[in-house]
């Protein structure tokens, strides 16, 4: 999924075709968009991220490889991108939209379910914004994008082993972060893998 | 690890991206920000970089020079012999415990190389014993000629 790239795309942005830059805006704006909003939130900061993030790749495009997918390079810069913009303003406001659309979900389900379900989505939140950059980005990556471990580990730039123990640290210490209840018996468990 | 908890890290995840999309005008500023804007040649980005270079050389040199520059060469003409001589004065050390010793406290000669002005005293003295002979004053008021006239 991440190492092929649409017929010589970055090839064509080299040698100055500019309709080949458009085509590469719109084949990779989406999963850049996605990444930079699951990780910061916020949809403006994700749209200037995005901009950033192609506006970088059309100065570097002398430097992308012509023959893999420049998508894993657009996810390091998006994700650094996102965690300096994060480290310059500490406030996380809750967008509109996600406000909105609990409203709707309340209105659909039952109150006592709504009710303990957005309790666990909400401690959740909370401890996805907790971890440490390298294990957020590398559930967005996993668990979001759907990526494999290997094209995850790809993506980060680090080997396959290195991705499974970020994923499964990050699990452990959302795990910790849930009330009791919540979490699941020792024997309920299963290995990252059968996920 | 449990699978409940991962379905609910991929609903919370999800959450934080549904409903959202980049805008149609993101396009338009990127091209703007990019494409519209003509590159500067590598000639130019030379100069800007040795622009910068040689005004930080320029201002290193001057910093280092006022910090190891001798304070008296720094603003010669702004140098006064009375600054000078206080900054060269040495306060006698005072153990606190201990006050000042007879020695220290009856003579104090304030450490001075060369006058300050032409036709000042070469060296000061602060004596507080008699100078001349014992119980002869150098100096003396109205009330203590009357006194010692009284004895």
């Amino acid at each position: 999924m991440v190492t092929k790239q649409p017929d010589g795309l970055v090839a064509r942005m080299r040698s100055g075709d500019l309709d080949a830059f458009e085509e590469f805006f719109s084949t990779y704006k989406r999963p850049v968009y996605t990444t930079a909003l699951a990780i910061t939130r916020d949809p403006f900061l994700a749209e200037e991220i995005l901009q950033d993030c192609f506006v970088k790749a059309y100065h570097a495009r002398h430097r992308l490889r012509t023959d893999r997918s420049p998508l894993p390079w657009l996810h390091r810069v998006a994700t650094n991108l996102c965690y300096s913009r994060i480290a310059r303003r500490r406030v996380t406001i809750e967008p509109i939209t996600s406000l909105i659309s609990n409203l709707v979900a309340d209105l659909t389900s039952r109150p006592d379910q709504v009710v303990e379900s957005r309790e666990i989505i909400e401690v959740l939140q909370r401890a996805i914004d907790a971890l440490p950059p390298k294990q957020q980005s590398a559930i967005i990556l996993y668990y979001l994008h759907g990526y494999s471990l290997a094209e995850a580990a790809e993506i980060a730039a680090c080997n396959v082993g290195t991705m499974k123990s970020r994923v499964h640290y990050a699990l452990k210490a959302l795990r910790s972060r849930l009330p009791e209840e919540q979490r699941a018996p020792a024997g309920a468990r299963v290995s990252i893998s059968e996920l | 690890m449990d699978r409940e908890l991962v379905e609910n890290l991929r609903r919370a995840l999800r959450q934080r991206v549904e409903g959202s999309a980049p805008s149609e005008a993101s396009w338009e500023l990127v091209r703007r920000r990019t494409i519209d804007r003509p590159e500067r040649p590598w000639t130019a980005r030379v100069v800007r970089w040795g622009g910068m270079v040689s005004a930080a050389a320029v201002a290193g040199t001057m910093m280092f020079a006022v910090a190891t520059a001798p304070e008296n060469r720094l603003f010669p003409e702004t140098q006064s012999p009375f600054v000078a001589s206080a900054a060269r004065r040495a306060v006698p050390p005072v153990d606190e415990d201990r006050g000042l010793s007879p020695a220290d406290s009856s003579t104090y000669s304030a450490p001075q190389t060369e006058p300050p002005l032409p036709g000042w005293p070469k060296k000061t003295q602060i004596s507080d014993a008699p100078a001349a002979g014992v119980g002869e004053t150098l100096l003396s008021t109205g009330r203590m000629r009357a006194a010692r006239a009284g004895s």
